[in-house]
């Protein structure tokens, strides 16, 4: 009951694919396509599908996500209060022969922190969290034929986590932890173009446990209870990255408009609880949070429109159902059914040089949702707004 | 210019940032009752006493204070209190938490000087619970008044803010002209025998507390208003009775041998007299033990009582007076309870045990005295009267039509434990975070606590919807 984690706000759980702003503005699909060295996140078995020798991408997204809570009993209401965040990706790739391709991926998918007021009503669950994690992914890919593609991907995973709650000794008492980890993984994928119109792809992200070991703990206690809890203590927990299934296919309809579908099955299964252990006073501090997570499967579609040889613009949508426990819902992890749309349009500015723009828009489903341990009860509903911006340089 | 134009687009997408609304939400309403004159009839609990004083911080998050302002969402008006301005309070006894000899415990507060209680405040007020109050101090004419003080037929809480010194509580309130109101009152009616071991007050008998309680009722209800009503929780639910544990005699082999010795010795003694006197002989049938044992109480129903006491007051020898007496103890049982005024101090020196006293050989038997034991007895009594009062309580409920907040229930669920926001309640003393330091009346989270369930009965009961109180903005006890 002391702790727990919370991941992006904008998407179930802890899935976010702004990995790359030609599959953002096609509703995060990127498994059927091959738009160059982003494929190192969506599908290493597409990237040796690229059509250049070289391939570069830089890109950010601003996100903007808010929470919104009421209390199912009063007409209090709060706010999340969170701060822009950044998330931001770099990818390079190279044929070092016609069918193998290298290229190394450096993402940030949980660049983001949610912070409710200090007072709030759940300040005893949450008050403030912050969750960064930097992925490298080495990548080689194989062109097993022209229309046969495989990869796979190292994926190192530097986390960082800092949150903080109250504690119901005084006012001013609370609890923050941080720790890091460094942990590894990998990414498979498979790339195959069925007809001149049709592409499938398959990829599988494998599933990664985070495991904090030795993490600050700090406990702002009145003095007189110091003695039960040390102010400056360490704390050890795991938290899994569940791993990824997507499958997708992308059609072209005509020369200039292509459809895609895809779904990603999320194996949120592993999630059961998570488990704190302290190094001093673990009698009064350890605990473990049930969070029982279902495994979630999220359909998505999208669609582009090549306009002319500088133009295109690109469309999508998807369905986040989320993974959460009816009884185990906590406010550091707001995820609810979301719907989400999202829109792109690419510019070759300048010879090489791609210019792309995607905005995504999310609406979790207003919903009454509790954490039953804590016997926190609330409304829930999330919007965010993400404007991505990248460029991408091929030769 | 077409970059520009898309350009503008994007940003003016990406910038537009929805914060989203909740659209099916919570919606105060008053139901089909008025909450524009919330008067508020009671004891200490409605006053806002707490910590063993009535002071400002405790008043003013006192439950009654706190569903007052909750009411003003659903049309409810300006709440008055007597305020008390002091932090002191008004009588002596506030008590502070401390760490002594590196133990939590509660000592004397010193926030500043005591408030008068004379001469009366001379406004109407809202809030006209009156610590000590039992149910006939609510309809008694001259409880507000000074000239009756000395002969304890008046109050000073009531003496504070009485509108002339005559008039009756209820008077006063129906003075008021009130929409609504609470009645939470009944809890000193036993408490004051149930809190001093049965020594130090009696009990209402049933009978009175019947009529009182319903003359209550009936004068209420020819106001008009409608109301809400709480039940007596049991006294075994609140920390002044779960504190002090009944079996802290802990001792190792040695001493245990030693008290046993002691024992036989006293035994012997008592047997000496009794073959004297013809009588069979006599057996505590107690054995200590190493570990954990039943602290030894006084005993008042001691089976040679009569004759040991005649003794004690014919004997010229000041060691033999006080064996006699000292001897009259039994052991508590498992379910017999030690109140949170039991001096630590004279039981770390041998209260409830044996004592060494000078002059004689062996250590003497010291059970603790009468007025910090609740026994079975006392238990069973005080048990049956509250259960009697709340049926009354819940007759008068029921004919009126009235809200009712079983308190009986609720205490004895948060004395096992509950959770709320976040937050474990419990009747544990200073840590349970309900009640305040004198284990009796409620911390600013107990109140939040008590708000809601009050807030609950009157929702269901009308049909309304006043917003409950966040419980993680109230406090439980202060800490050093």
């Amino acid at each position: 009951m002391l702790i727990g984690m919370s991941m992006s706000l904008f998407a179930g759980g802890y899935q976010v694919r702004l990995q790359g702003q030609k599959q953002t503005g096609m509703g995060l699909i990127g498994t059927s396509t091959s738009f160059g060295a982003s494929s190192i996140f969506y599908n290493p078995g597409a990237l040796s599908m690229m059509k250049t020798d070289y391939s570069f991408e830089l890109g950010a997204n601003f996100v903007n996500s808010n929470v919104i809570y009421q209390s199912t009993t009063s007409s209090y209401t709060a706010e999340t209060d969170n701060p822009l965040s950044t998330p931001a990706y770099l990818y390079g790739a190279a044929k070092l022969t016609d069918k193998l391709t290298l290229g190394v991926g450096f993402y940030t998918p949980y660049g983001s922190s949610s912070k409710w007021d200090k007072d709030w009503a759940g300040k005893n669950l949450i008050q403030e969290i912050t969750l960064q994690a930097f992925y490298i992914q080495p990548t080689l890919s194989y062109k097993i034929n022209d229309k046969f593609g495989i990869g796979a991907g190292l994926v190192l995973v530097q986390g960082n986590v800092d949150l903080q709650k109250a504690l119901p000794y005084s006012e001013q008492s609370y609890t923050r932890l941080k720790g890091s980890d460094f942990s590894a993984g990998f990414n498979i994928g498979a790339y195959y173009q069925a007809t001149q119109k049709l592409n499938i792809g398959i990829a599988y992200r494998s599933h990664i446990t985070m495991k904090v070991d030795g993490g600050t703990a700090i406990f702002r206690i009145p003095e007189s209870l110091e003695s039960v809890v040390a102010p400056n203590n360490k704390f050890s927990a795991e938290l899994p990255l569940p791993a990824n299934l997507d499958f997708g296919i992308s059609y072209q309809i005509t020369e200039k408009f292509m459809a895609a579908l895809e779904v990603n099955y999320v194996f949120w299964g592993t999630y059961k609880e998570l488990s704190f252990t302290f190094e001093k006073n673990g009698d009064v501090l350890d605990n473990t949070n049930p969070r029982e997570y279902s495994n979630s499967l999220i359909p998505r579609l999208g669609l582009e429109y090549q306009l002319n040889s500088m133009f295109t613009f690109r469309t999508g949508g998807y369905y986040d159902p989320s993974p959460t426990n009816e009884k185990y819902f906590t406010p550091e992890t707001v995820s609810l059914d979301t719907w989400a749309y999202t829109f792109g349009i690419s510019i070759m500015a300048y010879k090489n040089l791609g210019i792309d723009l995607t905005y995504l828009g999310t609406h979790g489903k207003e919903s009454v949702k509790m954490y039953e341990p804590d016997n926190f009860e609330g409304r829930y509903k999330t919007t965010a707004s993400i404007f991505g911006i990248g460029i991408n340089y091929n030769f | 210019m077409k970059y520009k134009y898309i350009l503008l687009a994007a940003i003016a997408l990406g910038l537009f940032s929805c914060k989203p609304e909740i659209n099916d939400g919570f919606t105060p309403s008053a139901g089909n009752s008025d909450f524009s004159t919330y008067v508020a009839l009671g004891n200490s609990l409605t006053a806002g006493y707490a910590d063993g004083a009535l002071y400002h911080s405790a008043q003013e998050q006192s439950w009654t204070n706190l569903l007052a302002s909750q009411l003003k969402e659903v049309g409810g008006g300006d709440f008055v209190q007597p305020v008390v301005t002091s932090e002191q309070g008004i009588l002596p006894g506030k008590l502070k938490l401390a760490v002594v000899d590196g133990n939590l415990t509660p000592i004397p507060a010193e926030d500043g000087e005591l408030e008068a209680f004379y001469p009366p405040l001379g406004y109407a007020v809202n809030n006209l619970g009156v610590p000590g109050a039992k149910v006939a101090h609510l309809l008694a004419p001259g409880y507000g008044n000074m000239e009756n003080l000395a002969a304890g037929l008046a109050n000073p809480y009531y003496i504070r803010f009485a509108t002339t010194p005559n008039t009756a509580v209820i008077e006063q309130a129906l003075a008021m002209n009130p929409s609504f109101f609470s009645l939470w009152i009944g809890n000193n009616d036993v408490l004051g025998y149930a809190s001093s071991g049965g020594v130090g007050d009696v009990i209402t008998p049933l009978a009175d507390f019947t009529n009182y309680y319903g003359a209550l009722a009936q004068s209420l209800a020819s106001s008009g208003a409608k109301g809400v009503l709480a039940n007596i929780p049991e006294v075994t639910s609140a920390a002044y009775f779960n504190t002090v544990p009944n079996n802290a005699l802990k001792i190792d082999a040695s001493t245990a041998a030693q008290m046993n010795l002691g024992l036989s010795y006293i035994e012997g003694e008592i047997n000496s007299i009794l073959s004297q006197a013809g009588l069979p002989e006599f057996s505590y049938n107690i054995e200590f033990k190493s570990g954990a044992n039943l602290f030894l109480i006084e005993d008042n129903n001691f089976i040679y009582r009569d004759l040991l006491n005649a003794i004690a007051d014919t004997t010229t020898d000041p060691l033999n007076k006080l064996l006699m007496k000292r001897v009259q103890f039994r052991q508590m049982t498992a379910s017999e309870l030690l109140t949170l005024t039991t001096p630590q101090d004279s039981l770390a020196m041998g209260m409830g045990s044996f004592m060494a006293v000078e002059g004689v050989a062996v250590p003497v038997p010291f059970g603790i005295p009468n007025q910090y034991v609740l026994d079975g007895a006392e238990m069973q009594l005080v048990a049956t009267t509250i259960e009697s009062y709340n049926a009354v309580i819940k007759n008068i409920a029921d004919q009126y039509d009235w809200a009712l907040v079983d308190i009986n229930s609720i205490f004895d669920e948060v004395k096992d434990g509950i959770v709320v926001d976040g937050i474990d309640l419990n009747a544990d003393f200073a840590t349970g975070g309900v009640f305040s330091l004198d284990g009796i009346h409620l911390s600013p989270r107990g109140n939040a606590m008590v708000t809601n369930y009050f807030i609950e009965a009157i929702n269901n009961k009308y049909n309304s919807a006043i917003s409950t109180v966040n419980i993680s903005d109230y406090n439980g006890v202060e800490f050093p």
